[in-house]
């Protein structure tokens, strides 16, 4: 009986060699498997943090035409400031006036009481216009959204706010109190996709109650920046266009101070999560994320590359004896690319099984919110075995087409394959291996300096012990605080100074400078350590100015308003406008403090006038208390007690100032934690690479290393040459990682106000560094090879 | 079986040109046992790599089973091979991470569509004695064993030209008879065999034997 052999057969056959080969070379398989796993895992933890980012608010219909109005305040040399809130009388116009806006809907962020059965919870909800629900046609689980919104006790949730305030799922017609207003629940949407929305509370109600924000930002002649306005335009037309029609509609609404400086852009719902002015960094940091998880997954299949060649280099025989049974050069050449088509899906099911288990832990670390949902979107899957299908053909190309390329003769005579070849690949390769590993080292260096200098040196004021307390400055509650043996100081200043600075124009001659107002008590400034460098504090009332007279400035505002020195501006009079309605505010200059701000240094410190004044008559305020630094618990459990026993009815919110100024870094830490992480992921492969590298070289020059013994070379002189030819591509990697880490970082440097230089040392530093690493994973197997007996490399063949 | 008309074979690098093969000649005929025999370096294993096309000539022409070979392209010459030319090496060149089955099994993998008999792997393991090893690894047999096992190997895709490159010079004499023995029969059932050797004693065993010296042929004896 005869038979052909199947396809089964020979399967078979392809799979135990190429179990028995991993077998054979367990440890470096392992390596060039576990380096292709993290490779592939980073590409993979990326690729779900970036399809969050990209694909945001796509579940919206008509997304591709819907936008938000964001708010941008800027003038003559300022920095342009985004604000996704935007005017709220706008909206009106636009619908009357814009025939380009298919429809316009508001939302206004607000944190109220809710009241049901007796309970009161605080809840962030939004008061929302019935249109909304016409321009974000979310999708209705029961009801009519938009004829809900029209009445003004209409409320609409989501079905999870349903469920934690009603307990069932379907509670229509449910009443609860909002803002102290009964409410009546009439439609329920779905719960939109987690981390895929700028929506990100679940309960709207009716922009028409009488509890409304609404009520009072609407009103003719207020200019308030509070509200979410979205807008859908008409298929076909252009939001350059709208905006464009937009500017001379709001012009009208602007009071005197604004005009000119307030302006009213569109941005795609889509584009809100990566807008480069609302999320200051969540592109560059999506960019950074991809070139390193890129350089990550480059490093690690370099690596494969290598060592796969390396190993296969091994396999001289069986691919002579296969060509000699009649083998194709394109049948050997297809064996190695599936071998490395399977290594990269195993190390692919690696990958995806280090992120489900680590998942938690990364978005932990880098503030991302990703989920591996293959079970719900069994597409990524695929996805992800597609990449590693075209990832293994990449890897598997180079060793495929080496090792099916050698004259099969020479093999089956016992020569081995590769003597005295010089691989220029495999150099180049680990060259550009160690560029992306010293450029990592550098970028990890300079990040670090940084944020070192941002918390320190650039800081500029003195915020140790120091502690912030949400309010209006209650006097009782700052007077008892006072008397606390473990607190040095207290006052108050307007709550606004730590988020944002409000900021206006203030008139010098015919220009209009922009200028941040500050309001604080005098007081504040001894406490941040703060001393004026010309004139005194001690001329202005401690608890305010009823009237402000007499102002604080820094010396920016000296320079900018071109008052010549310190103490030459002491005395002058400068116009300062109006917080409402009115002529400008003439006040005299008692005082000039140094430069400091307590927002990032990634903005320069604009011109300040500091107003003798608790806070801003329309915005929230804060107490500030310097303890004394010892006893610390129990002055923060006395501080917590008095703030009930004053009568204050919220609970306390309070933090220290030296917590504010970490949260602010917090992107420059992560961004330490990416790059130490990275590095170090980046170093282990790429001493496994080399490692690889040296075995290859040590079979290559077993020969040659035998003879220069047989003649009387040493060991340490086989060794240097050895670590000599290892060494090369590192140093070569050098001219590759240093111009474009040069670059790199001094544009990333840039993008900070205030920063360090770009020391020069840190590039020989690196280098060291790789060469260290380098010397280190070659090492041991170069002295195994130098210090055999030259007996034994020269019976090699 | 196979026609060698006037072959030559030349390496060249920038400075020298070696004449590996001068204008030999040679015809085999189907079933013959042919030892080919000759210093080193006088080109005996440049033959068996032309007859056994894993080398071109760089000139003359090469009719294998009635088929001009010079001039095909790769891919043919390499299913020509399969089909029709198997080898048996000095240093048996069993693959060490397969068993003994597996390494005769890869001659039939690059047979296309020719069939083979049920267990063939089995039989001509049975043939050289050595179906009881089948399990094994090349490295847990001995030198006599490996060679056993490379001719069964050879044997398995049933080919009609078998290049036997010094099958002896690596083993004691016992095992060396005892593979001379094994290509004889291979010879009477009607299988082309080619042998280099250095051995006179082995040289014995063929049908006829040809004297190389200088890529030349420069005697003929005939048993």
């Amino acid at each position: 009986m005869s038979r052909r052999i199947g396809p089964w057969t020979r399967a078979r056959h392809f799979a135990i060699t190429y179990v028995r080969n991993l077998q054979a070379n367990r440890l470096l398989s392992a390596i060039a498997i576990a380096g292709l796993s993290i490779g592939l895992g980073g590409a993979l933890m990326l690729a779900l943090v970036a399809r969050d980012a990209l694909g945001f608010n796509a579940f919206v219909p008509d997304h591709e035409r819907t936008y938000l109005a964001i708010s941008v305040l800027g003038g003559n040399g300022m920095a342009p400031i985004y604000d996704e809130p935007s005017n709220s009388r706008a909206a009106g116009l636009i619908q009357a006036n814009l025939p380009d806006v298919e429809a316009v809907g508001r939302l206004s962020e607000a944190d109220v009481a809710l009241r049901r059965n007796g309970e009161t919870t605080r809840a962030k909800i939004y008061w929302a216009d019935p249109e909304f629900f016409d321009v974000l046609r979310l999708p209705v689980v029961a009801g009519r959204p938009k004829a809900a919104l029209s009445s003004p006790d209409g409320l609409v949730m989501t079905q999870s706010e349903v469920i934690r305030h009603f307990g069932r799922a379907n509670a229509l017609g449910a009443v609860i109190e909002v803002a102290g207003q009964p409410m009546v629940l009439r439609a329920i949407i779905a719960d939109p996709p987690d981390r895929m929305t700028d929506l990100d509370r679940g309960i709207f109600a009716s922009g028409a109650s009488a509890k409304s924000d609404f009520r009072t930002s609407d009103q003719a002649g207020s200019f308030s920046i509070s509200s979410r306005t979205y807008l859908r335009l008409r298929k076909g037309a252009s939001a350059p266009a709208v905006e464009h029609g937009l500017a001379p509609l709001i012009e009208g609404l602007l009071p005197v101070s604004m005009r000119g400086a307030y302006t009213m852009r569109l941005v795609s719902i889509g584009a809100l999560a990566l807008h480069p002015g609302l999320h200051p960094g969540a592109r560059e940091r999506l960019e950074v994320g991809s070139l390193v998880a890129a350089f990550i997954l480059f490093i690690a299949v370099a690596n494969y590359v290598n060592l796969s060649t390396a190993l296969s280099a091994r396999r001289w025989r069986e691919i002579g004896v296969r060509a000699a049974c009649g083998a194709t050069r394109g049948q050997i050449a297809r064996q190695f690319l599936t071998e490395a088509v399977a290594t990269v899906l195993i190390a692919a099911l690696l990958g995806a099984a280090i992120i489900e288990l680590t998942l938690p832990y990364l978005n932990a670390l880098f503030q991302t919110q990703a989920a591996f949902d293959y079970l719900l979107h069994p597409i990524a899957l695929l996805w992800l075995a597609a990449a590693a299908v075209a990832i293994g053909l990449a890897a598997g190309a180079y060793p495929a087409f080496v090792l099916s390329g050698f004259p099969p003769a020479g093999l089956l005579r016992d020569r081995g394959i590769g003597a005295g070849r010089r691989s220029l690949v495999a150099d180049l390769l680990v060259a550009v291996q160690f560029a992306i590993l010293i450029g990592l080292l550098i970028a990890l260096a300079v990040v670090y300096q940084q944020r070192r200098f941002a918390m320190t040196e650039a800081l500029r004021f003195d915020a140790d012990q120091l502690i912030v307390v949400d309010g209006p400055c209650p006097a009782s509650f700052r007077q008892e605080v006072g008397k606390l043996p473990g607190v040095r100081g207290t006052s108050c200043a307007e709550r606004e100074w730590l988020d944002k600075n409000s900021f206006t124009f203030v008139p010098i001659g015919d220009q209009r400078v922009p200028t941040d107002i500050i309001s604080l008590l005098p007081s504040s400034l001894p406490l941040l350590g703060i001393a004026p460098i010309g004139g005194s504090l001690s001329a202005l009332p401690p608890d305010g100015e009823q009237e402000v007279e007499r102002v604080v400035v820094n010396e920016t505002a000296v320079r900018r308003f071109g008052l010549g020195s310190a103490s030459g501006a002491i005395g002058k009079v400068i116009s300062v406008p109006r917080d409402g309605p009115g002529p400008d505010i003439r006040a005299r200059i008692v005082a000039v403090v140094p430069d400091f701000s307590l927002h990032s240094i990634a903005t320069p410190i604009n011109s300040t006038i500091y107003l003798d004044r608790p806070r801003s008559p329309y915005g929230p305020g804060l107490v500030m208390i310097k303890l004394a630094g010892r006893d610390i618990p129990e002055t923060l459990a006395a501080i917590d007690r008095l703030w009930r026993k004053t009568g204050q009815q919220q609970p306390i919110r309070r933090k220290f100032v030296s917590d504010h100024i970490e949260e602010l870094y917090r992107n420059l830490e992560r961004g330490t934690w990416i790059f130490g992480l990275f590095s170090g992921v980046a170093a282990l492969l790429s001493a496994t690479g080399i490692a690889g590298m040296a075995i290859a070289t040590a079979e290559r020059r077993t020969k040659e290393i035998g003879i220069r013994k047989a003649l009387g070379a040493r060991t340490d002189q086989v060794l240097i040459l050895l670590l000599a030819r290892l060494s090369r591509p590192v140093l070569w990697a050098n001219l590759i990682a240093w111009p474009c880490a040069w670059w790199m970082m001094r544009n990333w440097l840039n993008g900070f106000a205030y920063r360090v230089p770009l020391h020069l040392w840190l590039f020989p530093a690196a280098a060291v560094v790789a060469l260290a690493i380098t010397l280190c994973s070659a090492g041991i197997q170069a002295l195994n090879v130098a210090r055999r007996r030259p007996i034994e490399a020269l019976r090699y063949e | 079986m196979l026609t060698l008309t006037e072959i030559t074979k030349t390496y060249s690098t920038l400075e020298v040109e070696t004449r590996a093969l001068d204008a030999v000649s040679l015809e085999v005929a189907e079933g013959e046992f042919l030892a080919v025999m000759g210093p080193s370096g006088c080109g005996k294993s440049t033959l068996l790599n032309v007859l056994g096309l894993l080398d071109r000539p760089t000139g003359g022409s090469y009719q294998l089973a009635g088929t001009e070979v010079t001039g095909q392209p790769a891919a043919k010459l390499a299913r020509l091979r399969g089909e029709h030319v198997a080898f048996i090496f000095q240093n048996f060149n069993l693959i060490d991470d397969l068993t003994v089955a597996e390494n005769v099994e890869v001659a039939l993998l690059y047979r296309g569509d020719v069939p083979v008999t049920n267990n063939r792997v089995g039989l001509v393991l049975d043939q050289v004695g050595m179906a009881h090893r089948a399990g094994h690894r090349p490295q847990q047999l001995s030198g006599g064993q490996q060679q056993r096992v490379a001719i069964a190997r050879a044997l398995a895709g049933n080919p009609s030209l078998i290049l036997a490159d010094e099958p002896t010079g690596n083993l004691d004499s016992a095992n060396g008879e005892q593979v001379m023995e094994l290509l004889q029969q291979v010879a009477r059932s009607g299988t082309t065999v080619v042998m280099v050797t250095h051995s006179h004693r082995d040289a014995a065993a063929a049908q006829r034997t040809v004297e190389m010296l200088d890529g030349r042929i420069v005697g003929e004896t005939r048993l």
